[in-house]
């Protein structure tokens, strides 16, 4: 099993806050698989990528922190939308930190989608570097899968 | 009718505003357990009631509050340990409706703490200003007891 090329439509279309497309894509997946692991790993492949990038050469736990505060910051309207324990510790998780405790999965999966779509801002990416990070990440989730 | 704030249990936090730890711990130490329970809440309650207050009034945006809870965590692994989302609802209640009665007493107590001496460090108050500041959160607190 490998990513598909309509997950990484869908996780582009999401990347450039296109809503709507990324649902349709999501609904045209859904109604021919149950299965997500293609889309979750890809979206964790990103995350993880877009994280070591942006938290090079080095990081801490207090700049792990500050950041997540930072997001929830720009979420304060619906502060309940990101858990900051959970975005802490995926992130600290993704820098190569302890693994994170463990957390409702539904909360993992937003608090990696929500910060990949910071830091994907965060990192000031174009066309380019949003299809370079794609494409790197589905290699990564492609070994994931295959394991 | 409750006792007032003592002038011990003042002193106490006093010492630990002004970062006199050894004084801070013998004062706590010997302090009536009873009382500590009472009036020494009291009064921290009071005080990080006026600092937040005078830190974050009232119109102050949620996310000046949320980043600012991030900056003291960031700041130790101590401060880390402090649960994010009680430490906004304390501040928030100060100046908002924010209902904060099912936040367990001694969380709230201990993420009062924390978030008091941060807000104390953070004002650079003198010696002059800290002693106004504890008096003032000192009637504060003899009020809410009375």
């Amino acid at each position: 099993m490998s990513v598909t090329d309509l997950e990484v439509f869908m996780l582009r279309a999401h990347i450039a806050g296109e809503g709507e497309e990324a649902q349709r894509a999501f609904s045209r997946q859904a109604a021919t698989s149950d299965d997500m692991s293609g889309l979750a790993w890809l979206v964790h492949a990103a995350f993880v990528i877009a994280a070591r990038r942006q938290f090079a050469p080095t990081w801490n736990k207090g700049q792990v922190i500050r950041y997540v505060g930072q997001v929830r910051a720009l979420l304060s309207e619906r502060p309940g939308l990101l858990d900051p324990r959970v975005a802490e510790d995926e992130l600290a998780s993704a820098l190569g930190g302890q693994a994170p405790a463990s957390h409702e999965i539904g909360a993992v999966a937003t608090a990696r989608l929500f910060l990949l779509d910071t830091l994907i801002a965060s990192l000031d990416l174009d066309d380019d570097g949003i299809n370079a990070l794609l494409s790197e990440a589905r290699k990564a989730a492609d070994q994931m899968l295959a394991r | 009718m409750t006792m007032p704030v003592t002038d011990e249990q003042e002193a106490t936090l006093h010492a630990q505003l002004a970062r006199k730890f050894d004084e801070y711990e013998r004062l706590l130490n010997s302090m009536d357990p009873v009382a500590a329970r009472t009036g020494y809440r009291t009064l921290v309650s009071a005080a990080f009631f006026t600092a937040a207050g005078e830190r974050f009034p009232e119109g102050s945006p949620r996310a000046d509050i949320i980043e600012y809870v991030a900056d003291v965590r960031a700041r130790s692994d101590r401060t880390a340990e402090i649960d994010p989302v009680t430490a906004e609802r304390l501040l928030l209640a100060v100046s908002t409706d924010e209902e904060i009665d099912d936040i367990d007493a001694r969380i709230s107590f201990q993420t009062q703490g924390f978030l008091l001496a941060a807000l104390i460090g953070d004002a650079s108050l003198d010696g002059q200003q800290l002693d106004d500041f504890m008096a003032r959160s000192r009637r504060l607190a003899d009020r809410w007891l009375a």
